[in-house]
């Protein structure tokens, strides 16, 4: 750089000027505009449990009407050419709605039969009475269920000595898993001997796969017995173990007109740590496929106090010396000031005992694996804190919990918190279940006390994990 | 975050503040540097009022985008960055550059540099507001500001060799403007 250069930026690179004194106030005016425009943050939340609630209820109602059966079964007319007699039949949905539709059956003779027999084989079962040729109870197997898709002719072979049939479900043969969740009919009069229904809609096969699973159907299936009798598999209950590691975003502003210095200091010295909520949940499915849940769930928010206080401290020293010629005692005193640091961290705890009230559902992906999704509140049962931070009017540590002696700051309730969550459930062995369910809880209430100069929200982030056992 | 020591309101203190939408401490900060960051466009600027609505445009942005600053380095130096590109995208916008015919055929004298320190704040300022704008940004953005050439091109949007032709200009430009200053003084 030349000298010249030099010479300028010395001289003016730092130099102020006067300006004029409205300058600030059309500042101040343009932040004014900018700050009414901007959204406000605290809508977002809300409008995010909301949005999560609409969706599950929206999944729920949705898949219901997906998998209405009497809407996706009808008599197949085309055979009607060879149908001599007519047949009640009632067919029931998952939702255990009915519909009664009048069919025409056909007689075939016995190479029709087992020509039909291609798809779906109805195995009758001798009731334990040993009635022979009498049967309650049937079960119908598919030799493929990936066949079972996109308008494709079902057959159902009646025994032809079979008087009255009154239940049929259908059962994949490969994995011995009933499926008649979906397929599930009964037929009032069997004295046909052979039903023909045809599905009307296309259902794509993997979409087919996913409704025909919106309820697990080990949760809540009937299965025949060897002895031609009901046997329930598992109850509509079941309960959760689990743990959540979980990080709190807090959230502080201030009240009123109070000052935003407290809010800065507040915020510097208070730090989050690694949070954690466990408990129990007990569920109930209902034959709709809708899940409650409830059950007791214990959380642990964690914050680092972080606060070094510099301790000043005087000594004032006095030398007294005696004086050689006059024996006269010379009185010294100096004083030292020394600074020391004083390290007031503390690790802040604030623990909550909660009731969840929750509604969800579970949703088969594949055998194994079904995810889970659930909505609704925690109500708080009991609230109690215990830390260190700065206080309002001097800005220096002090102990707040519910003791006498300590600072009052915390509620001791905190209402009704919002929880979603969607998660994942792996079976490990039958009836019990892996449990990985991302989750979110958003405080509706502050936790501070309302006369306190800062509000202090927060929306807690987790992974429960757990085990699920089903009864 | 470091732990707290317990002292008065520091800049760091203000910044943060500001970032809650503290209009006191928005008032503080612009207090602090509204002289400097006037002084600054007033040498971009042509006239006075035109340095004061680039300040004004300048301040909102620092305010606005004050969640950009990093606490890496110095926050005067990141606002002056931030008041120069201000005062360029409005220069830009409302100027075109001309260069002065015939002041290649200034011819070389030898100037002592002193004479320039004897100058005050006003006359240095007065021979830089005579400059041609082109040149006049090149020397504030070079020799003020400290940029690079490579920098000043980029923010110009012309190359490295017109940013140096155009400092070397306005440097003879300055030189012979003191001169005939000097010889008036005389």
């Amino acid at each position: 750089m030349k000298k010249i250069d030099k010479i300028f930026k010395s001289r003016l690179k730092h130099q102020e000027s006067k300006y004029s004194q409205d300058l600030w106030s059309k500042i101040e005016s343009e932040l004014d505009q900018a700050k009414d425009s901007k959204p406000r943050f605290g809508i977002f939340l809300p409008t995010l449990g909301l949005i999560l609630i609409l969706f599950s209820v929206g999944l729920y109602f949705g898949l219901k009407e997906q998998t209405v059966m009497p809407e996706l079964i009808k008599t197949d007319e085309n055979t009607s050419e060879v149908l001599h007699n007519s047949t009640a039949v009632t067919l029931t949905n998952k939702f255990g709605e009915e519909k009664t539709e009048i069919v025409e059956t056909s007689a075939m003779d016995d190479h029709e039969k087992k020509a039909s027999v291609d798809k779906l084989v109805l195995q009758s079962k001798t009731q334990q009475n040993g009635v022979s040729g009498q049967s309650e109870k049937a079960k119908v197997y598919a030799s493929n269920t990936s066949q079972l898709h996109a308008d494709e002719l079902f057959t159902i072979e009646t025994h032809e000595n079979i008087p009255s049939v009154q239940d049929i479900s259908f059962s994949d043969s490969a994995n011995n898993q009933v499926a008649n969740d979906i397929l599930s009919r009964q037929v009032n009069n069997a004295v046909a001997s052979k039903i023909r229904v045809q599905k009307i809609k296309t259902i794509q096969p993997q979409y087919y796969s996913f409704i025909n699973s919106t309820k697990p159907p080990k949760y809540n299936h009937n299965e025949v017995g060897e002895c031609g009798q009901k046997e329930e598999k598992y109850s509509s209950f079941s309960l959760d173990l689990y743990v959540s590691p979980e990080i709190a975003f807090r959230t502080l502003n201030t009240v009123g007109s109070s000052d935003n210095s407290y809010l800065v200091q507040r915020e510097r010295s208070e730090i989050p740590a690694l949070s954690f909520s466990a408990g129990f949940r007990l569920s109930y499915q209902t034959s709709g496929g809708l899940d409650f849940r409830t059950g007791l769930n214990y959380t642990q928010i964690n914050e680092n106090f972080e606060f070094i206080e510099e301790i000043s401290t005087s000594t004032t020293i006095i030398t007294e010396t005696p004086n050689p010629e006059t024996g006269e005692i010379i009185r010294d005193t100096t004083m030292e000031t020394s600074l020391t640091e004083l390290d007031q961290g503390t690790r802040n705890s604030f623990k909550s005992v909660d009731i969840p009230l929750l509604v969800g559902m579970t949703l088969a992906m594949n055998q194994r694996l079904n995810i889970n999704i659930n909505t609704g509140v925690y109500l708080n049962a009991s609230f109690s804190t215990r830390g260190k931070i700065l206080a309002p009017e001097t800005l220096r540590p002090v102990w707040v919990s519910s003791n006498s002696g300590d600072l009052e700051v915390f509620k001791s309730s905190l209402g009704i918190s919002y929880y979603g969550s969607i998660g994942l459930l792996y079976e490990l062995s039958p009836g019990l279940e892996l449990l990985v369910e991302p989750n979110l809880r958003y405080y509706s209430q502050s936790f501070t006390l309302g006369d306190f100069p800062l509000t202090q929200d927060y929306l807690k982030v987790g992974v429960l994990t757990g085990l699920r056992y089903q009864f | 975050m470091s732990p707290l020591n317990r002292k008065g309101i520091t800049e760091s203190l203000l910044i943060e503040l500001c970032l809650k939408n503290d209009r006191k401490a928005q008032k503080q900060l612009f207090e602090l540097f509204a002289g400097k960051m006037v002084f600054l466009c007033r040498r971009y600027a042509r006239s006075e009022q035109e340095a004061e609505d680039f300040a004004q445009e300048g301040f909102i942005k620092v305010f606005k985008n004050l969640q950009q600053f990093n606490n890496q380095g110095s926050f005067e130096g990141w606002m002056r960055r931030i008041m120069v590109n201000t005062c360029l995208k409005n220069l830009q916008r409302k100027y075109v550059t001309h260069e002065i015919p015939g002041v290649e055929e200034f011819h070389h004298t030898q100037i002592i540099p002193e004479i320039f320190s004897k100058l005050s704040v006003d006359e240095l300022m007065k021979l830089i507001n005579q400059l041609p704008d082109g040149y006049k940004t090149v020397f504030n953005l070079f020799a003020i500001e400290g940029y690079s050439h490579k920098e000043i091109g980029e923010m110009l949007g012309v190359g490295e060799s017109t940013s140096r032709s155009q400092l070397a200009k306005a440097r003879r430009i300055l030189q012979k403007k003191v001169l005939v200053h000097q010889k008036i003084a005389v």
